[in-house]
């Protein structure tokens, strides 16, 4: 069989995704001894998994099941669309994941330090009208009502302990990562501008009487005069703003760098307006309140995980999906540990995967979002184990951040660890987001593709350095993961699409999209309204 | 080229008072007794001086070589003596000898530097003008020495840096000596070798004294040092003088023997003689066992658990004789049971009950600590207690820290606690404060408490005393100390900032 172009780039997406959506918990981790730098690590990537689907594209069926509700990909958001069937008391799905874990951009890692995350690490606290997630909040253990009346308490041991974040510019800390030190009078009338600004968008509602801007997303205001901001860049409306200032520039760059991973000659204004404004304060707790845990959102995962454990698999791949003319749903399975590939039938079928891929793996290309691989951007992460002095252990706050770097700084892993005396060790996870204005995510994962552990260690351990001079040999070990297509963001036009629900433009056949690309923002409260809203679609419907 | 030499006497003369002056304030800051310090070394330095410009008289060639060469040796010795003495404090049995023996050495070579000048210039001046211009020189040295070591050298500089920036100036004279009479003496390139390779070793502990001063810890510690040790979570400082002994954790004092059981007996008798048969008791922090020393006078009492972090401060006070002495080897009484865990972790776990129970951690100076101080520890400690239960925590001085001290009150409160704080005053931390806590409100003008014979400070009739505060120990605060405020901490380090000694 000859292999076409379009073939050739389907295997070399999906092996691409694969391997770069860095599949984490295979046993097939790379050690690395360096005689120039004295610690080793791990390069946490998957390389194998590819070959094998391709091969499996080509197999024959040998085996016929039925999975009456199927969800595709076990992502935060698949696996909220379980929790919320299980919690209906609808029993009759499975969630099958291609890799070796489930997770997604909530994966974490663990060793004898601490545990540590992999990807997405907190969860701002919701807005007061967003009475599902606080459900959600209270179902976890996360949040407790304080008294009959429904005032809502947050668990403190979860609430992102003081103190919380800071700056290292001009050779010092500062607290806050909003920049303070050495900064000009201009500066700071610019700064003090756009917190105006923000606080007035933060309020404004749009004439259909929604919040301009809100959590989840869909709850924002569609009012046009609005979503015209989503036709500009954020650079540009922040120059036609008159905010000229370097400082600005770079607390806005690393603000949707941050959430986004892309720049802000990238994002729209109205992805870029969104990160600031779309947070209310909630009752006592002010709209800067996160919840996090050692291993980031993984604590989430692991309950769900729990939860879940009789209706997920992984290593198991679903593609050529093909809605029947029966109104059942058609689609193959690849199970990579025993190499069977079965045919599957199903009711109805939740695709929770990146959407970049669906082309590749549904036979019925019509209707599909229209996402494109250029709205995701890379990422390197690096979890770096240190044994820190006395006096510098003492100073870490949660995140840590360093002006004018390229990276967004580190995440101190134990910083939420109940306990009154440490000895100096921890863990520390750098996020290192690949973005570059002058080119697409395309050729940037271009030009990264052929680097491994050690291009990337002696970068990190420069970042490192240039916050903690000589703390280069206090290393006791760096492991590094890297994502190819970490997550989707708001480039400019994408809200719109957004608007146009495209998740339920299957909906006649049976197929739904739960993900957070239905948003284009990858956060875990869109995760979770995608997966409670096609939870209650599929339910309805079955 | 002449007035060079005497602009050097100046200089000497600075350097050899300034030695005198640094070996007489840090004899008198290890061993105590200034007068005394001062004194001796003052006579055996003169002394030393007296030898030296006897033996001048044995030097008869090359004058200037000999000149040169002495102020090497003391550039050298002279600028290493703090550190030197410093560090021979902590390792060496007969201080003392040292101390005399390097003042006698310094002293001698300074007595040298005088009279071979004189020599040397001899024949440069009419012998009354030398004598005159000599001593002039001399004298005003000694005054800019004198003036100089209290207002900028102690101040700015400290002991160690001030004796190694002198030492520089004796090698510098030296260098220039020898470049501007290079013709005059012998060997000049091997002198200058040897002068240029002392000046950079002086520099270079100049540059790094940061890391040297930190080494030798002078700047913590008033009194010798009588054990010394770095664990994985502490710096475990035992210093004695005269009949007192102190332990510093990390550079703030724990107790001074000589007042702790003012704070020990505070800490646990005024809420421990109010509980009928008191049978479990829980000590978190107090690896000293000192607590554990007043908890085991309640015969009543059965078991003791410790839970303190740290096996190396728990084994030294269960091994050290003269530790064992003060706390009348209380760690291994067969009631207590010692377990090296966090605190916090522990309560966590922990599914017992208590009928007390001590909190005994280190001040919330930092955010690490401030987690035992919040309401999240607090929760978990409720359940260490059942409705009769009491709980005495250990809560900074309302003196210093009145908000710091009224936090911890408001956040004993937020957990449902009754609390009733009390305070003390114990002369080695000032003004101290505790709180007693418990799930049922208190009386304090209790005059029945069960009190144990033998007490050195606690009675029944000043107990009531105890819980009242004047006016300017109470704080207005109303926060609570939550893991992400840690206004604790945060209003502590505001609080005892103006009494910075007590920073490590």
């Amino acid at each position: 069989m000859k292999t076409d172009r379009r073939e050739f780039l389907k295997y070399g997406l999906i092996t691409s995704s694969v391997f770069f959506g860095g599949i984490y918990g295979v046993k097939q981790f790379k050690k690395f001894n360096k005689h120039t730098i004295g610690y080793t690590g791990q390069w946490v990537n998957q390389s194998d998994r590819g070959h094998q689907l391709r091969e499996a594209f080509k197999q024959t069926p040998t085996a016929s099941i039925k999975i009456p509700t199927l969800i595709v990909g076990g992502g935060m958001t698949g696996l909220l669309t379980g929790y919320y069937l299980k919690h209906a008391g609808f029993d009759n799905f499975k969630i099958l994941e291609m890799s070796s874990i489930a997770g997604g951009n909530s994966l974490y890692g663990q060793n004898e330090v601490s545990k540590f995350p992999w990807g997405a690490h907190y969860i701002p606290l919701p807005n007061a009208e967003n009475r599902q997630l606080l459900e959600f909040f209270k179902d976890m253990g996360l949040a407790f009502s304080k008294s009959p009346n429904g005032v809502l308490e947050f668990n403190e041991e979860f609430l992102c302990q003081d103190p919380q974040e800071r700056l290292f510019i001009k050779g010092e800390w500062q607290e806050s990562i909003l920049p303070m030190k050495g900064i000009t009078k201009d500066d700071e009338d610019q700064l003090k501008r756009f917190h105006d600004l923000v606080n007035d968008y933060k309020f404004k509602k749009g004439s259909d009487g929604k919040f301009v801007f809100n959590i989840p997303l869909m709850e924002s205001s569609q009012d046009p005069k609005f979503l015209k901001l989503d036709d500009v860049t954020f650079t540009g409306f922040l120059k036609e703003q008159g905010f000229a200032s370097n400082v600005v520039s770079w607390y806005m760059n690393y603000c949707t760098l941050d959430d986004y991973g892309m720049g802000t000659d990238t994002v729209s204004a109205w992805g870029g307006l969104h990160y600031f404004c779309s947070r209310r304060p909630l009752g006592e707790y002010d709209d800067h309140k996160i919840m996090t845990w050692p291993e980031g959102n993984g604590w989430i995962l692991q309950k769900l995980t729990e939860y879940l454990k009789d209706h997920f698999q992984t290593n198991h791949a679903v593609m050529k999906i093909q809605p029947l003319e029966n109104g059942r749903v058609r689609s193959r399975v690849f199970n990579f540990d025993t190499k069977e590939l079965a045919e599957c039938e199903s009711e109805q079928l939740i695709y929770s995967g990146p959407q970049f891929l669906a082309p590749y793996l549904f036979d019925d290309k019509k209707n599909l979002p229209n996402v494109s691989s250029d709205d995701y951007y890379s990422w390197v992460i690096a979890n770096v184990t240190v044994k820190l002095k006395p006096e510098e252990f003492q100073n870490l706050h949660w995140d840590n951040v360093r002006f004018n770097s390229s990276s967004l700084g580190y995440v101190h892993a134990r910083h939420q660890e109940l306990r009154g005396r440490f000895d100096g060790t921890t863990v520390l996870t750098l996020y290192w987001p690949l973005y570059d204005k002058d080119l697409t995510a395309t050729e940037i994962r271009k030009k990264i593709s052929g680097l491994g552990w050690d291009d990337w260690a002696p970068q990190v351990e420069a970042e490192l350095e240039a916050m903690h001079p000589g703390v280069a040999s206090s290393i006791q070990s760096m492991d590094i993961k890297i994502y190819g297509h970490a997550m989707i963001g708001p480039r400019v036009g994408r809200i719109h699409s957004v608007f146009q629900q495209p998740w339920k433009a299957k909906k006649k056949q049976n197929i739904y999209f739960a993900h957070t690309d239905n948003s284009g923002m990858s956060l875990f409260e869109e995760a979770h309204y995608w997966g409670h809203k096609v939870a209650q679609e599929v339910i309805k419907n079955g | 080229m002449t007035y060079l030499l005497l602009f050097s006497v100046f200089v000497v003369a600075t350097c050899g008072l300034v030695y005198e002056l640094i070996t007489g304030a840090l004899a008198s800051y290890l061993l105590g007794d200034s007068v005394t310090q001062f004194s001796t070394i003052i006579g055996t330095y003169l002394f030393a001086m007296g030898v030296g410009s006897y033996f001048s008289k044995f030097f008869t060639r090359n004058l200037l070589n000999v000149f040169i060469e002495i102020e090497m040796i003391i550039g050298l010795i002279g600028g290493f003596s703090a550190a030197f003495l410093f560090l021979s404090y902590e390792y060496v049995v007969s201080f003392r000898f040292i101390l005399y023996s390097v003042i006698f050495i310094i002293g001698c070579f300074v007595g040298l530097e005088i009279p071979l000048l004189m020599r040397i210039l001899k024949d440069r001046f009419e012998f009354k003008d030398l004598v005159s211009k000599i001593f002039t020189y001399d004298y005003i040295g000694a005054l800019l020495a004198s003036i100089s070591f209290p207002l900028l050298l102690v101040p700015h500089l400290g002991l160690v840096r001030s004796s190694l920036l002198f030492g520089i100036f004796n090698v510098s004279v030296a260098l220039v000596t020898i470049i501007v009479f290079k013709t005059e003496i012998k060997s000049e390139g091997f002198l200058r070798f040897k002068a240029i390779a002392t000046l950079v070793l002086l520099v270079l502990a100049f540059g790094y004294s940061e890391k040297l001063v930190s080494f030798l810890e002078v700047q913590n510690y008033r009194e010798r040092i009588v054990f010394k040790k770095t664990t994985a979570y502490q710096k475990i400082v035992l210093t004695q003088t005269s009949g007192e002994m102190k332990l510093f954790l990390n550079g703030n004092l724990q107790f001074s023997s000589r007042d702790e059981y003012r704070y020990h007996e505070s800490l646990v008798h005024v809420g421990l003689s109010r509980l009928q048969s008191p049978k479990k008791v829980l000590i978190l922090g107090g690896g000293d066992g000192l607590a554990v020393r007043e908890v085991l006078k309640y015969p009543s009492v059965q078991k003791i658990l410790l839970v303190d972090l740290d096996s190396q401060m728990t084994d030294l006070f269960k091994t050290n004789s003269i530790l064992t002495e003060l706390n009348k080897n209380s760690l291994n009484d067969p009631k207590v049971e010692v377990l090296n865990e966090d605190a916090f972790v522990w309560v966590k776990n922990n599914k017992d009950l208590f009928d007390f129970v001590i909190v005994d951690f280190p001040d919330p100076s930092q955010f690490a600590l401030g987690k035992l101080y919040s309401k999240t520890f607090y929760g978990y400690l409720t359940s260490t207690i059942d409705a009769d239960g009491l709980i005495a925590v250990q809560s900074t001085s309302p003196y210093v820290a009145k908000n710091s001290f009224q936090i911890i009150v408001n956040t004993l409160n937020d957990v449902a606690l009754y609390t009733k704080p009390y305070h003390v005053y114990v002369p080695s931390f000032g003004e101290w404060g505790y709180v007693l806590a418990a799930k049922a409100p208190m009386e304090t003008s209790e005059t029945n408490l069960a009190l144990p014979a033998g007490l050195q400070f606690i009675s029944t009739e000043m107990v009531p005393y105890l819980f009242q505060f004047s006016k300017d120990l109470i704080g207005d605060s109303k926060e609570v100390n939550r893991l992400n405020n840690q206004i604790l901490v945060r209003t502590f380090e505001q609080e005892w900032e103006p009494f910075s000694h007590h920073e490590n």
